[in-house]
């Protein structure tokens, strides 16, 4: 039994450790984007003045 | 409205982890039920050991070139999983071209086993040995690989 890697199991060894480290790298990149923004942020309800306000007739 | 946008980032952040936990399973359920079942027979061959008058069974079969049977499937799989992906890249060309050299490789060095013993030859059972230990760990990495590029 002799597990130590000659040439060619080194070269397919390494290329797999690439291509799983790239997928890892892209996976987190990907991750990392900002989450699109799917309702607008509603404006401030601007304050009611008493100007404004509808006349009632038991205000006086 | 007010009430929208809290609620729309809690199932954001429940949909990000969701995903993740899905990743993680996709990759157990690879991880158990291809490479583990998959190598089935060899748990079956060391079993076998303390049945009868067996000399190490499990040698005896990687030897003869199982691990090359085993891998090619798999293989299959991974090409398969690649070529299904909507948009490819680099990486996928590159992972593609990988598993196919592997494939071959694998396909190839069986058939020189078998070539050898039906000829009454013996290989050089440390060569075979090393690549299929090294042949197998390359495909999990590349499977495993291929689950975690192709984002959800």
């Amino acid at each position: 039994m002799d597990i130590w890697f000659d040439a060619r199991s080194g070269l397919i060894f390494l290329s797999a450790v690439t291509i799983f480290v790239g997928s890892l790298a892209a996976r987190l990149n990907s991750q990392r984007k900002p989450a699109p923004v799917l309702a607008p942020k509603p404006a401030p309800e601007p304050a009611r003045s008493l100007a404004r306000r509808p006349r009632n007739d038991n205000d006086d | 409205m007010d009430n929208t946008l809290p609620v729309l980032h809690f199932e954001r952040n429940r949909v990000r982890e969701w995903n993740d936990s899905l990743l993680l399973r996709k990759i157990a359920l690879w991880l158990f039920f291809a490479i583990g079942f998959a190598l089935l027979p060899f748990l079956f061959a060391w079993t076998a050991t303390s049945l009868g008058d067996t000399l190490s069974p499990i040698g005896a079969m990687i030897e003869q070139g199982s691990v090359y049977l085993i891998i090619v499937p798999l293989l299959g799989d991974i090409i398969g999983r690649v070529l299904m992906k909507r948009d490819k890249d680099v990486l996928d060309l590159f992972t593609f071209v990988v598993c196919l050299v592997l494939a071959i490789l694998s396909t190839f060095e069986f058939g020189i086993l078998t070539e050898l013993s039906h000829a009454h030859r013996t290989a050089n059972p440390g060569a075979v040995w090393n690549h299929s230990i090294w042949y197998l760990l390359s495909t999990a990495l590349l499977g495993v690989a291929v689950i975690l590029k192709k984002a959800d």
